[in-house]
């Protein structure tokens, strides 16, 4: 991934926000030591890096090619500017940590960021990218070589704000307006993917129109590349590889939060980066599902039950499920009974998966729980992922209400997970499954490949 | 742990049955015993309602750290609450940032995917009552605390639920918040919001309703923390520095930065924590500039080994602490040993100011700053609060001090994380340390254990 270092020129805003006291260095010494941190840093990036020798021994091991990193980040911004000139809009501003990173391949503080709107990103339909980054993180982005200019950011959040946040929002606006003018050609139409009602409003003083980039980034990401598709070959392999050791280390006595914690060393040690949710649970734990992950003690013969929910290297997600038992003993015949009742639905519905079938296609076709369990169905029967779960998402048909969009159709290149939750109301113990499938030209193709458990399938 | 709080649950049955059955096995009473019981099961064994586990309540005992009273805590949360409301005259407030919804009633549902996928919700009316707006089949969640006096499905209307179709969502969802405030507001109609996109205000406002900064009340709330929340917090303290320990243990140079870093994540879980904000740890010539991420990196013998917790722990409170090692049994250099001694000197100082009645510019004066070779890779701040995350306010270097700076009293109840990050500009390596400390009417006292390296002190 070294080779997708990018050339720095066109970083160099001079980003010197004081006078540094007692004039250590002159102006040019100054750049020059600038400019060679933040070479030293992109050439150090973790993502230049590489994710590691377990990780790259796996992947070898497995077959999985590199994806070409520039030509992944070229793709990328090619789709978000595709959708803006659909729309004629200007430019988009991305709040979303994940949006950024679908721009521009740089990550800061992901989970963080997620709840702090501390960095944003402007991409215009033409023109160079615009990184304002969190203070003093100049440096995190240059190994892309995607972003043309990192700027401070100025966050309006309350933690920095506080009593001032109307002022903040008006220096905030100058540089927006300032870029919308330079970059937009007279066009004032810009989309936001999270956008404060205050910030909205200041901008409409500025004449310039709000619009939604959730829309133009959901569908930018919705197709996914060859490349992506290996970096998500990649991080579903890497997780896959965690599972087993959560597996191998599955015995009675053991905690769920200790199982659980395997998920997240096994990720992190391949250079994934988070979980998003503690879906993990055992025995009684299992039903109804949603239950977090806990101090329970996995007894003998319980069912363990878990959704992945993962970002792992490149930031693509795996986003499987499998439920296992616990200990050498037999499961039971209800175990069995639902394990294959799951089983059968995720097999059924990913066969139903082929391109031009329509959202409402699906739904009105796909195989469900039976009754007993239906009151305790998943929330959706399949839906979209990519570097977090994404659009489309298809309900069951007892969910579908007007307001619900299922007009779309599938193309080859999105990426759908298939779900099923099954658990009778009341019972004891609950089955969760969840593969990830690739539309593909003629059909589908199931990109999550941790086996079934045979005893229960037997 | 806190069974005493469990209520009846008659409050929380409202029909949830979304749809009807032709073929349903059940009789609706049928149906309601099921699902009220499936409801209790779930209650009794919330991740929450076991508690941490063996090994974090081994520790804790060990420590002398006593259990919170939760339910004290989880009223005198409230009661803060319901008392800001009521001193800025409104309604009620509307919360969709997990966080809130956890401080306002205590309790969890994937917390970072609802972060970044606004999926639920919670309507807490001033004179109360406290309505959830739960991800769909997530009911039984919220019923160990007893706060929550109804769950009703949430209508989630970002991209990936509601598409291009998100005009008849948001309306509805707004009139259905707006049914609350009318119902229960005794004709105030002033509704705080956390967080909430241009659209949902829109629709807020068009239901009659005005809104206002609902960020301003929670970070004003969130600052004072009470006893039992310093309780878990003290806690929550402890178990990441046991886990900071068991990394120390581990440290040896061959090992990757992530390896050394999965230790903490793997620390986290098993004790009952939940996630880390950040990835903010970094070796030899990657800790100079700051920020960058952990990597791959094969940790050599003499390496500086810098890390940030920035972790989320058990009870959802917050551990914010930062400590640099030396890697390997070799003598730090005297470049080192210099880096640190200044960065240890700084936090011991700035500490010692932390007093009520200082203000946060004040504290900008004040504050011992890194030298001036140092100073153009300063951190971002020199102090932030910390509660339930980063929380508000913010003391900066007074190099970033602008003229929307806000400024604001420090008072007693307040928990502050004294900063630094000292490394030369265009420098091979730095240093960053952080310390919690609870300000109390006699001054700072450290909640933070973690001895300083003696090594790098020698």
């Amino acid at each position: 991934m070294s080779d997708n270092v990018g050339h720095f020129g066109g970083h160099r805003r001079k980003i010197m926000p004081l006078e540094p006291a007692g004039g250590v260095w002159d102006a040019d010494e100054l750049h020059r030591l600038e400019r060679e941190a933040r070479d030293k840093a992109a050439r150090l990036n973790q993502h230049a890096l590489g994710y590691g020798q377990l990780a790259e021994r796996e992947w070898q091991e497995a077959g999985i090619a590199a994806p070409d990193m520039t030509r992944l980040r070229q793709y990328r911004l090619e789709r978000i500017r595709k959708e803006l000139k659909q729309r004629d809009y200007a430019a988009a501003v991305l709040y979303d940590p994940i949006n950024i990173r679908y721009s521009c391949d740089a990550t800061n503080m992901q989970v963080w960021v997620t709840h702090n709107a501390t960095r944003y990103c402007f991409v215009p339909a033409e023109g160079p990218v615009t990184l304002f980054d969190y203070h003093h993180c100049e440096h995190l982005s240059d190994h892309a070589g995607i972003a043309g200019e990192v700027r401070p950011a100025i966050s309006y959040i309350f933690f920095y704000g506080g009593t001032m946040i109307e002022d903040r929002i008006r220096r905030w606006a100058n540089d927006i307006e300032e870029l919308v003018d330079v970059h937009g050609g007279g066009n004032r139409r810009v989309a936001f993917d999270l956008l404060q009602p205050r910030a909205a409003a200041e901008l409409a003083r500025r004449n310039i129109s709000v619009h939604d980039g959730q829309e133009v980034m959901e569908r930018a990401r919705e197709l996914k590349s060859t490349d992506e598709l290996l970096a998500m070959r990649r991080a579903i392999h890497s997780c896959e590889r965690a599972m087993a050791e959560m597996e191998q280390a599955l015995k009675p006595g053991l905690s769920e939060n200790e199982l659980w914690a395997l998920l997240h060393k096994g990720n992190i040690e391949r250079g994934g980066e988070w979980i998003e949710t503690r879906l993990l649970s055992s025995g009684p734990r299992t039903n109804p599902w949603f239950q977090e992950s806990s101090s329970r003690i996995i007894e003998a013969g319980d069912m363990v039950a878990f959704d992945t929910d993962l970002i792992g290297p490149y930031g693509y997600c795996s986003d499987i499920s499998r439920s296992w038992i616990c200990g050498d003993g037999q499961a039971t015949n209800e175990q069995r009974d639902l394990y294959q009742i799951a089983h059968e639905q995720i097999l059924a519905n990913t066969a139903l998966l082929a391109p031009g079938k329509s959202l409402r296609e699906l739904s009105d076709t796909a195989k469900t729980a039976p009754p007993d369990c239906m009151p305790n169905r998943y929330g959706s029967l399949w839906h979209g992922v990519g570097m977090c779960d994404e659009y489309p998402a298809i309900p069951h048909p007892v969910d579908v209400t007007p307001d619900k969009p299922l007009d779309d159709v599938l193309h080859p290149g999105m990426v759908l997970c298939v779900e099923s939750y099954v658990g009778r109301l009341g019972g004891h113990e609950g089955v969760k499954l969840e593969d990830q499938v690739l539309i593909t030209e003629t059909g589908a193709e199931t990109l999550s490949l941790y086996p079934f458990d045979e005893q229960l399938m037997a | 742990m806190d069974q005493s709080t469990e209520k009846p649950f008659g409050r929380h049955k409202r029909k949830i049955m979304p749809f009807e059955l032709p073929d349903a096995p059940w009789t609706f009473e049928e149906y309601q015993r099921l699902s009220d019981e499936a409801r209790r099961k779930a209650a009794s064994q919330n991740t929450h309602a076991i508690g941490h586990g063996e090994l974090a309540e081994k520790e804790w005992a060990a420590a002398g750290l006593k259990a919170p009273d939760l339910p004290l805590m989880r009223r005198l949360r409230l009661e803060r609450l319901q008392a800001e409301l009521a001193r800025r005259d409104y309604a009620g407030i509307l919360l969709m940032d997990p966080l809130n919804i956890r401080y306002a009633a205590d309790h969890t549902n994937m917390q970072i995917w609802t972060a970044h996928d606004a999926t639920r919700y919670l309507v807490l009316m001033t004179d109360g009552p406290s309505v959830l707006f739960e991800f769909q089949n997530c009911y039984h969640l919220s019923d160990h605390t007893g706060m929550v006096d109804e769950v009703r499905p949430a209508r989630s209307w970002i991209y990936m639920f509601a598409g291009e179709e998100i005009q008849p969502v948001v309306n509805r969802w707004g009139a259905e918040i707006a049914e609350i405030v009318h119902s229960h507001g005794g004709g105030n109609k002033r509704l705080a919001v956390d967080h909430c996109d241009r659209e949902g205000i829109l629709a807020l406002e068009q239901a009659g309703l005005t809104t206002h900064n609902g960020e301003s009340v929670m970070e004003s709330v969130r600052v004072i923390k009470t006893a039992p929340e310093l309780d878990c917090m003290r806690r929550s303290i402890h178990a990441c520095e046991q886990a900071m320990y068991s990394m120390e243990a581990a440290l040896k140079p061959g090992m990757s930065e992530n390896d050394l870093w999965a230790l903490l994540h793997h620390g986290n879980i098993i004790r009952g924590g939940e996630w880390i904000e950040t990835r903010l740890l970094s070796s030899g010539p990657r800790t100079n500039p700051w920020f960058q991420e952990s990597s791959s990196r094969i940790i050599e013998d003499g390496d500086l080994v810098a890390f940030d917790t920035d972790l989320i722990g058990p009870y959802g409170y917050c551990c914010d602490i930062s400590r640099t090692w030396l890697a390997g049994d070799a003598r730090p250099t005297n470049e080192q040993r210099d880096l640190y001694r200044i960065a240890a000197d700084q936090v011991a100082a700035n500490t010692e100011l932390l007093k009520p009645g200082i203000t946060l510019h004040e504290l900008s004066e004040k504050c011992v700053l890194p030298p001036p070779d140092c100073l153009p890779n300063r951190y971002g701040c020199l102090m932030h609060g910390v509660g339930l995350c980063d929380e508000y306010p913010t003391v900066f270097h007074p190099q970033d001090l602008e003229d929307d700076t806000y400024n604001v009293v420090i008072e007693a109840g307040m928990v502050i994380c004294v900063e630094t990050y000292i490394g030369r500009l265009g420098g091979r390596e730095g240093v960053k340390l952080e310390d919690q400390i609870l300000v109390t009417e006699n001054g700072p006292k450290h909640m933070s254990t973690y001895p300083l390296d003696e090594r790098l002190m020698g």
